[in-house]
């Protein structure tokens, strides 16, 4: 067993500026394609809600065009100020919200659906609702995004309750599904899968965002305490600007390196009563661009507990996600990572292995990720540092993505933190250099501003995906970038 | 008569001695503070290790004497002696690698200051702008132009156009000083050297419970029953276990065949036997509670509990493990059970077994039954701890599972620990600093904090 530590690494920004926080690297250089010809410098922003809601966020998305200002701390780096979204700031971007991009749903009617007892058909109704104000924007005014504004009252009627037993540590966790769970639907998931008939992502916008409503727990616990306002304005014009086609930021490059795409394979429960495990793959690139493909089921291992894909069944998978990912970015790497959320065995790893090759790829390195037990404890009152890298032996390793951050002077988290193990299960680079890359994809969350997040963004995103995924139908269509479902 | 006055002789004991080199240091730093404060700036020592930061110039106006808001970081390196090469006008100076790869990291200024204060001189360079040339940054050797590079008042003015604002989020390497990390992987240092196996008509562990219910003792529950086949560290061939088994199929091996089985079945059973094991010896005091899947000290008669520990070198401390305390609710009072508890895998790691163990709580109604609230309960605590005090858990969970045995009772034969695995890691954390920026309150909870850990660590 030995211990390292594995530095921050950078990020890229405008005119090749680099620096290791998001929020600073933006406000200081702009967004990574600044200065290329598809940068979305003017962003029709289609807007559907109640005129309530509407007027909600227009107001609030004004005030943001000027600039928030930061939390109160003393803390130097932690909540920077959000600099404003206009052509005058390092953005170089500004929102076109004009009437014309609004769709309104009836206030009344929503209300009405929310008290319905037949919840199911209730929350289908209204998600409808959204959907046909906002195909009719999208058939008059062309937007490039759309924000769903549901009021408050809705989203009590819709919320999903927390299951029981869930420990109040640090939310993110990535690991294999255990059992399936009850069946359970949200009004954000099936407004987003149902949303795939759209030519355009959409982006849900809670009333506590822009100040419609208090924090309510979205699991049914008590109010917990709401992000500072510069941080809400942060995460929200970030993703839009991506869902508008944007790449904020990209990890930094260090040296000579094969193009690589990383790929994260993981399973989700249907919601009907069959409970079958389908597999679905989240291939991102350094840049972030990213692309999502459903696959075939999986069967849950009763020896190992762990869900594993037949040999044709995990080729076609990679084969799929490879494609989808060539045919959306016109190249496809000399690399591939592949990040699975339970253990690998020796038919999927032969399976991966003739995809990869099928699709003339000749570099692959097979890991497994998963959220661990382990933990490391400083003699003080910080845990310690995030990149702080473990190895246990040598197919095992754990990493801190979580803990004391250097740039904050402080951890920005809750009890100790959580560490992320990952396992070789064939692997051609070392552990160090794929720890490395770990830490790094662990900062392309475009919901997040603030870059320690607990997971890599190849395993973070099966969460969120398979939410949405287990709403669409088998053979339904799906849209492929990940843009429609974060 | 007048009694003789004793004379007293102090006992020889060995005085303290100041480093040279603390001295010297200490020196150079005073004389970057004089020059600083010369220009009209302001300067702020940092707790410097040997390669880190040695303090900070924090740059004013000189006319207006207002803040600028800029900072410059700054190495310090004092000497009473001459320096390599020095001739009338020029002088070397040697850094270390390790020096070198801290400073250039990050995008914050750092100036490296060499003085040499009994002749009143200092020098500066700005190191991520020197070794941005590659053959420097190979020599690892600064020129220094003793006109060019005077540190004196007259750097102000460099000094400005070399700074960066705050809003640019200034940021170097963490800092390079040693730091001891402990996990929680405690190492398992024994368990049963030889397992025992035989076929079994028996299906059920209930079957196996059965047997024991007649002999006054408990039944033991480390033990696999699978494919009727009843493997044990027990003996197979003593009662009560002979009469479970078809003795002519006892067989015994080391288990070692199963502890580092290359077949996942085998090991897998392996860890069965040890979960079975840790229940055995942690029994009575602290039991399962198999739906949560932890383990919780109990208290059959109720009421508080608190135990004793003892480490390597003898000191000794208590902990209370089971608090009992009542609450109001809708005007009637309740009792509470809020118990130490730990959750747990075996894992085996590079050729050893290890208890991957993560300290938590059990909250009861009655020492038995789990609380209804026992899961907001626990996220409750969890928002209020901090990580000395689940380290401190968890080294007293360490300490506890390391006893082996006392006047009254054996120690158990088939499982025992050691310590939980350590590591020294070359970055840490300038700690002091970081509170001060949290405040008062976060430097008051961290005190208390760390006495937590104080009682339970050497």
């Amino acid at each position: 067993m030995r211990i390292a530590f594995l530095d921050e690494p950078e990020l890229e920004f405008r005119g090749g500026e680099r620096h290791v926080d998001i929020r600073f690297g933006l406000t200081n250089f702009g967004p990574l394609d600044g200065d290329a010809a598809t940068a979305p410098h003017s962003i029709r922003v289609g807007l559907i809600g109640t005129p309530r809601t509407i007027e909600g966020v227009v107001a609030w998305l004004q005030k943001c065009r000027k600039g928030i200002d930061a939390r109160p701390s003393k803390q130097p780096n932690l909540f920077p100020r959000f600099p404003g979204f206009s052509r005058q700031t390092a953005f170089d971007s500004e929102l076109l919200l004009a009437t014309a991009l609004q769709g309104e749903v009836n206030a009344r009617e929503l209300e009405q659906l929310g008290r319905r007892n037949d919840k199911d058909n209730a929350l289908d109704e209204s998600v409808e609702m959204f959907l046909s104000q906002a195909e009719h924007v999208v058939e008059k005014a062309s937007p490039q995004v759309i924000i769903c504004a549901p009021p408050p009252e809705l989203l009590d009627a819709f919320e999903l309750k927390r299951t029981p037993g869930e420990s109040g540590e640090d939310r993110e966790e990535a690991g294999p599904p255990r059992e399936a769970p009850p069946p359970q639907r949200a009004f954000h998931d099936v407004l987003k899968a149902r949303g795939f008939r759209l030519p355009v992502p959409i982006q849900m916008i809670r009333p506590e965002t822009y100040g419609l409503a208090k924090r309510r727990s979205r699991r049914g616990g008590r109010e917990s305490s709401l992000q500072d306002e510069a941080t809400r304005a942060w995460n929200f014009h970030v993703a839009l600007y991506y869902k508008a086609g944007g790449t904020p930021w990209r990890i930094a490059k260090t040296g000579e390196e094969y193009t690589t795409c990383y790929v994260g394979i993981s399973f989700y429960w249907s919601l009907d009563e069959k409970s079958i495990l389908t597999s679905m793959a989240q291939v991102f690139d350094t840049r972030g661009e990213g692309v999502i493909v459903r696959g075939g089921p999986a069967r849950l291992d009763t020896e190992d507990r762990q869900p594993h894909l037949a040999k044709e069944d995990a080729a076609s998978l990679i084969r799929d996600a490879l494609n989808t990912y060539r045919r959306e970015h016109k190249n496809l790497p000399a690399r591939v990572v592949v990040h699975k959320t339970s253990a690998y065995d020796e038919n999927e790893i032969a399976g991966f292995r003739d995809g990869i090759e099928a699709e003339r790829v000749s570099s692959m390195d097979l890991m497994s990720v998963y959220t661990a037990d382990t933990r490391l404890f400083r003699l003080g009152y910080y845990p310690p540092l995030r990149g702080t890298f473990l190895t246990l032996d040598d197919k095992t390793h754990v990493l801190n993505l979580r803990g004391s951050v250097d740039f904050f002077a402080g951890w920005p988290g809750m009890y100790v933190p959580r560490t992320v193990g990952f396992r070789l299960d064939d692997a051609e680079q070392g552990p160090r250099f794929l720890a490395e890359e770990i830490l790094a994809l662990s900062k392309q969350n475009w919901n997040n501003t603030q870059f320690d997040g607990g997971l890599p963004i190849t395993v973070r995103a099966a969460r969120t995906v398979g939410d949405i995924l287990k709403h669409v139908e088998p053979g339904a269509k799906l849209q492929a970038r990940y843009g429609f479902y974060m | 008569m007048s009694a003789r006055r004793k004379s007293y002789r102090a006992p020889l004991r060995r005085r303290k001695a100041l480093p040279v080199q603390m001295t010297l240091g200490q020196q150079g730093i005073n004389f970057i503070e004089k020059i600083v404060l010369e220009m009209g700036c302001r300067w702020q020592q940092t707790s410097s290790t040997d390669v880190g930061i040695d303090g900070i110039i924090e740059l004013f106006d000189p006319s207006t004497r207002e803040a600028l808001g800029i900072v410059l970081h700054v190495q310090s390196k004092a000497t009473e002696r001459d320096w390599d090469d020095e001739t009338d006008t020029t002088f070397t100076f040697p850094c270390r690698r390790e020096d070198v790869d801290y400073w250039v990291r990050g995008n914050a200024p750092v100036l490296l200051i060499v003085s040499r204060p009994k002749t009143n001189e200092a020098y500066w360079v700005s190191i991520k702008d020197y070794f941005a040339d590659t053959n420097r940054k190979q020599s690892l050797r600064v020129h220094f132009n003793k006109k060019g590079d005077r540190f004196s008042v007259d750097a102000y003015a460099k000094l400005l156009t070399l700074s960066k604002p705050p809003e640019l989020g200034l940021y170097l390497a963490p800092v390079p000083k040693s730091e001891r990390l402990i996990s929680n992987l405690v190492e398992v240092r024994s368990f049963g050297p030889r397992l025992f196996v035989a076929d079994t008509p028996l299906r059920l562990r209930e079957d196996v419970f059965a047997y024991f219910r007649g002999t006054g003792e408990r039944a033991p529950t480390a033990f696999v029953l699978k494919n009727k086949r009843l493997i044990t560290f027990h003996d197979l061939r003593e009662r009560p276990w002979k009469d479970m088994c078809d003795q002519g199929t006892v067989e015994d091996f080391e288990s070692r065949e199963w502890a580092y089985s290359a077949e996942i079945d085998r090991r897998n059973e392996f860890v069965e036997l040890l979960n079975g094991a840790l229940e055995d010896k942690l029994y009575p005091d602290v039991r399962l509670w198999r739906k949560n899947e932890l383990f919780a000290f109990s208290l059959p008669g109720g009421g508080r509990r608190q135990i004793r520990y003892v480490l390597p070198s003898g000191r000794q401390g208590k902990r209370t493990v089971l608090e009992v305390y009542t609450h109001e609710w809708q005007g009637k009072s309740y009792t509470r059970y809020r118990h130490w508890a730990f959750e747990w895998s075996f894992r085996l790691y590079d050729g050893s077994w290890f208890l991957e163990l993560t300290p938590t709580y059990l909250f009861t109604w009655n020492g038995r039954s789990i609380d209804r609230r026992h899961s907001e309960l626990l996220k409750g605590i969890k928002r209020r701890e901090h990580s000395p005090a689940v380290l401190a858990q968890l080294l007293v969970w360490s300490q506890y599972l390391q006893r082996e045995g006392d006047l009254f009772a054996e120690a158990y034969p088939y499982l025992s620990f050691g310590p939980p695995r350590e590591f020294q890691l070359d970055v840490g954390i300038d700690e002091k600093r970081w509170l001060t920026w949290e405040g008062k309150e976060a430097e008051k909870v961290a005190a208390s904090q760390q006495r937590l850990l104080e009682d339970v660590i050497e």
